[in-house]
């Protein structure tokens, strides 16, 4: 029952955010849009700021994660068409905080994890660092992208960035199929 | 001989920020400090912010014309981070002050654009889309990393971060680095 409600927030913020800035949308608006309470709306959410939250992780990183624990299939192409998919939402919630930023960051670095940690075992601080490392200059570079007037294609970018990371990692890459 | 107006107000600033905290330095003390007028700061800078980056760049950085080895890249590395933790007062205020993260954009701008020039015009034309986007994603998880670094308080030993720098360059990178004839 919560989580309808959430939803419900959820997807009139990402319809309304198409009609007018995120930073102009006020609780009052999604109370419209909804036509629930005040009051609902704050059993839920503390604030705008945490619906943000919430909707990038159910609407965005969430299934992305989900598709890919599920099918497999090339995790970063995944996640920069979901982006565009979700690029008003992103860039705005992005320039208001770094939240998004962050997140991406983790995301990947939860995927490059994934595999180091499934063929090597556990991960010593060295292996972690250097996942932290290409993550974080993912997390930042998807950023521009996003901002980018003229931006490759999501399977261009996502080809890229593996041709960035450190050999061994692009051979777990090609090689590991995910099953959980 | 030209003034260097930049550098005055740069220097001004640092003085400046060696006596009370960044925060508390506003646009009018370092004019008044520097005897600049406002028009003539604005004719260098866009704001404070601006003066701030250049102010970093100006102490913190020095990139040869030339790409180093990879045992120079290293050393360079740590030269720089040491020099950091000289002022470790310095750069906590002011990273902690840039809550839009426009500090660690602006360094990955400068630090690409030196790494874009030190690229010999012989390197061979198919690679260099390849070369480009490697030296752009380096200095974005570079900076980034750096951002982490100062704000959780620097630490780990400089050493210790340029060995992270130097472990984890992107493979086309790497081979650059170690031969930058090598794709000519």
């Amino acid at each position: 029952m919560g989580e309808e409600r959430k939803t419900e927030f959820a997807e009139a913020c990402l319809k309304l955010v198409k009609e007018k800035k995120l930073k102009d949308i006020t609780v009052s608006d999604l109370l419209h849009e909804t036509g629930s309470s005040r009051q609902t709306f704050y059993r839920y959410f503390w604030g705008k700021e945490q619906l943000i939250q919430y909707i990038y992780t159910s609407k965005i990183a969430g299934p992305v994660k989900k598709h890919y624990l599920d099918h497999g299939g090339n995790f970063l192409s995944n996640l920069l068409y979901s982006y565009i998919d979700n690029n008003d939402f992103l860039t705005q919630a992005q320039a208001d905080s770094p939240y998004i930023q962050q997140q991406t960051t983790m995301l990947i670095e939860w995927w490059l994890a994934l595999h180091y940690s499934i063929i090597k075992g556990a991960l010593n601080q060295r292996q972690y660092e250097k996942i932290h490392f290409y993550s974080l200059g993912a997390g930042s570079m998807i950023m521009e992208w996003l901002l980018s007037d003229s931006r490759s294609t999501p399977s261009e970018l996502a080809n890229h960035f593996k041709l960035c990371f450190p050999e061994d990692m692009q051979y777990l890459l090609r090689y590991t199929i995910i099953h959980i | 001989m030209a003034v260097d107006m930049e550098k005055i107000l740069s220097d001004t600033f640092w003085r400046l920020s060696c006596e009370r905290s960044v925060k508390s330095i506003k646009l009018a003390d370092v004019l008044i400090a520097s005897g600049v007028s406002r028009q003539t700061f604005y004719n260098h800078f866009r704001n404070m912010r601006d003066l701030i980056i250049y102010t970093i760049i100006e102490r913190f950085t020095a990139y040869p014309p030339t790409v180093p080895n990879i045992n120079e890249y290293y050393d360079s590395a740590v030269f720089f981070y040491k020099s950091i933790t000289e002022h470790k007062d310095f750069m906590m205020q002011v990273y902690k002050l840039d809550d839009k993260g426009t500090l660690p954009a602006a360094m990955t701008n400068y630090y690409f654009e030196w790494f874009k020039r030190t690229v010999p015009e012989t390197y061979s034309s198919i690679w260099l889309p390849e070369l480009l986007f490697s030296m752009k994603y380096d200095t974005h998880a570079l900076n980034q990393l750096n951002r982490e670094w100062i704000l959780g308080g620097m630490k780990e030993s400089p050493e210790y971060v340029s060995g992270i720098c130097t472990d984890a360059l992107p493979p086309l990178l790497r081979d650059y680095i170690e031969n930058p004839t090598s794709f000519a």
